[in-house]
């Protein structure tokens, strides 16, 4: 499983000194942080953040000795940063990115914007149909569907089939999150995505997470049902 | 009545003191305090009838000052100010303004004593008393004691001090004082950027104080508080504008905007008031210390007038304590040496940040030229 989140990024300055910045922090055994490049272009930069954590445990034995142990653990965050308005991918993201965007923010004078998208799913899911085939929603959590003025309620539909159709006599609800099923060629992906445009693969390659990205684009580049 | 102190309280004086504060005194205080005086009360009484019922019974000063520090109001962790004499102070020159200084100011109510810590830092204490008449009786008069520290550092002398309008005085006294003996002119300086016009160097200011301090990574920025340069000033009535001038005076704008959030360096609004011209002013972070326990500490950092960018005030907030899973989620309260270093840091930065400043200035103007 993979779990990939886009964020919306404006760069406000020139993203090949960005790229440079990042790739003259190469990560070397024993540094603070740094990256692991993989692929790089002047509108393109794809690697790995490395953050080393050195924390020290004290603790007393019964007969007042001290001893300390010292451990060291890393964040890595896989990224691909392009100059694209949805310029940045996180694979398997830590709960924590902060240091990382930092030092973009850094590497570029604390000029550039980092934002979490606010999607209509509903739309991302008719711009994958418009790529590939089969598409059956089989799960979606329909939020925010008003019974009355000071009444709404939240919905998780499952079925075997597309509950899409479910949705049209509640045309006001938002959809939250959805479990997508679609064809690329004789393979069947299968991914968890939501209106925060994220997407974890539960099955499926590489295809299936450069479709879903594809769609995003497409639906970023209509500027419309985006936040 | 020198001191404008209240030498009794009447019945609505205590009524006033004890109504004020309903979370502190409680119901429950209330009729413990009736049982102390051997009255006993129901609790199902209502809290306005049993305060009525004691305001009317006779106070002693022992039981009177023990309402006053009930209600004794805690103000919120006063920022910092500080600024530089170029000249290193010894704890008997120090000693000798305060004595000047005691003769002008005690009749005032201020209490001074001088404490040498060590051969660079001597602290100077100053117990006096704030009078605030909006406030009910009982709460006017509030006995405060204040330190003025001064360190001596590369041949130069911190003046450090709670940033308040008493201090503020106190502080301008000792250095008039000190002028008017010494035999050499002497220069005090400041962190100020009133000089810097550029509003991208101002917040650039920031930027460097929260990025650049020594030992510290900066983990997060919660708060700025953005302003703009310029007269955004409304006009007044006498400035009579023509029908022109007076349609663009119904625009809308904004002087001052305040965010709050995490990672407010990289977020789009914040990015976006930046793009228009609006400074920071004001700023709050968390820095997580690379050496020792590796806290994060919270800091802040201001300017008293965020329009000329003068009187820089800063403060160590507390910290968070580092833990297996990250850091504590309660702040603590910084030992005294450890904030001390704290303010140390931000004050060695917030000077390099501004001598860079300067040289952007510097090195703009030469271009030009």
């Amino acid at each position: 499983m993979n779990k990939v989140q886009w964020l919306r990024t404006n760069w406000n300055q020139s993203f090949s000194s960005i790229v440079d910045s990042i790739a003259a922090h190469e990560y070397r055994q024993g540094g603070e942080y740094g990256f692991e490049i993989t692929k790089k272009r002047r509108d393109r930069i794809e690697g790995t953040y490395y953050c080393r954590h050195e924390n020290t445990i004290t603790y007393t034995d019964p007969f007042g000795h001290e001893y300390s142990n010292a451990f060291i653990n890393f964040d890595s965050i896989a990224f691909m940063l392009s100059d694209a308005p949805i310029g940045m991918e996180l694979s398997n993201p830590p709960a924590t990115t902060k240091p990382f965007f930092l030092l973009l923010s850094e590497y570029s004078s604390f000029k550039s914007s980092i934002a979490r998208l606010n999607i209509s799913l509903l739309s991302w899911i008719e711009e994958v149909e418009a790529l590939t085939q089969s598409v059956i929603v089989s799960r979606l959590l329909y939020a925010s569907i008003p019974l009355s003025s000071h009444t709404s309620i939240s919905a998780n539909i499952v079925g075997d089939e597309d509950v899409r159709q479910y949705l049209k006599k509640y045309p006001k609800g938002v959809a939250k999150k959805a479990r997508l099923e679609f064809r690329i060629g004789n393979e069947v992906a299968i991914a968890d995505i939501s209106n925060r445009a994220t997407a974890l693969i539960i099955k499926g390659n590489k295809a299936a997470q450069d479709i879903l990205k594809k769609a995003l684009n497409q639906l970023t580049e209509s500027k419309t049902n985006v936040n | 009545m020198k001191n404008k102190g209240i030498f009794y309280a009447t019945e609505k004086d205590i009524f006033d003191a004890l109504s004020s504060k309903k979370k502190k005194i409680t119901k429950e205080l209330l009729l413990d305090l009736c049982n102390q005086r051997g009255i006993v009360l129901s609790n199902e009484e209502d809290r306005d009838d049993i305060i009525e019922y004691l305001a009317m019974l006779p106070f002693s000063f022992n039981s009177l000052s023990e309402i006053t520090a009930l209600i004794r109001t805690f103000s919120r962790a006063e920022k910092t100010t500080s600024s530089e004499i170029t000249s290193p102070l010894s704890v008997a020159e120090i000693s000798q303004v305060v004595s000047a200084l005691k003769r002008d100011r005690e009749p005032n109510g201020e209490v001074y004593s001088v404490i040498s810590e060590s051969k660079e830092r001597t602290i100077v204490k100053v117990a006096y008393s704030v009078i605030d008449l909006g406030m009910t009786r009982l709460r006017q008069r509030v006995d405060r004691e204040d330190i003025i520290e001064f360190v001596n550092e590369a041949g130069k002398t911190k003046i450090r001090r709670p940033a308040n309008d008493k201090m503020g005085e106190i502080a301008s006294a000792f250095v008039s004082e000190y002028r008017r003996r010494a035999e050499k002119p002497v220069v005090q300086e400041t962190i100020s950027l009133a000089g810097v016009q550029d509003s991208k160097l101002r917040t650039f200011f920031f930027v460097e104080l929260v990025t650049k301090m020594t030992n510290l990574t900066l983990s997060d920025v919660t708060h700025v508080r953005v302003s703009i340069l310029g007269d955004h000033s409304e006009p007044s009535d006498d400035d009579e504008p023509d029908n022109e001038e007076a349609e663009e005076v119904m625009i809308g704008y904004v002087k001052r905007a305040a965010l709050d959030g995490v990672g407010l360096l990289y977020s789009e609004e914040y990015q976006d008031l930046s793009a228009k011209g609006f400074y920071i002013s004001e700023i709050r972070w968390n820095a997580i210390e690379k050496d020792g326990d590796k806290n994060k500490i919270r800091f802040e950092a201001s300017f008293a007038d965020p329009e000329q960018c003068s009187e820089f005030l800063y403060n160590a907030l507390g910290y968070y304590k580092s833990t297996d899973e990250g850091f504590a989620k309660t702040k603590m309260t910084l030992p005294l040496d450890q904030k001390n270093n704290m303010l140390k840091a931000i004050e060695e930065s917030a000077k390099k940040a501004q001598a860079e400043c300067e040289r952007r200035i510097t090195d703009t103007k030469r271009g030009k030229a």
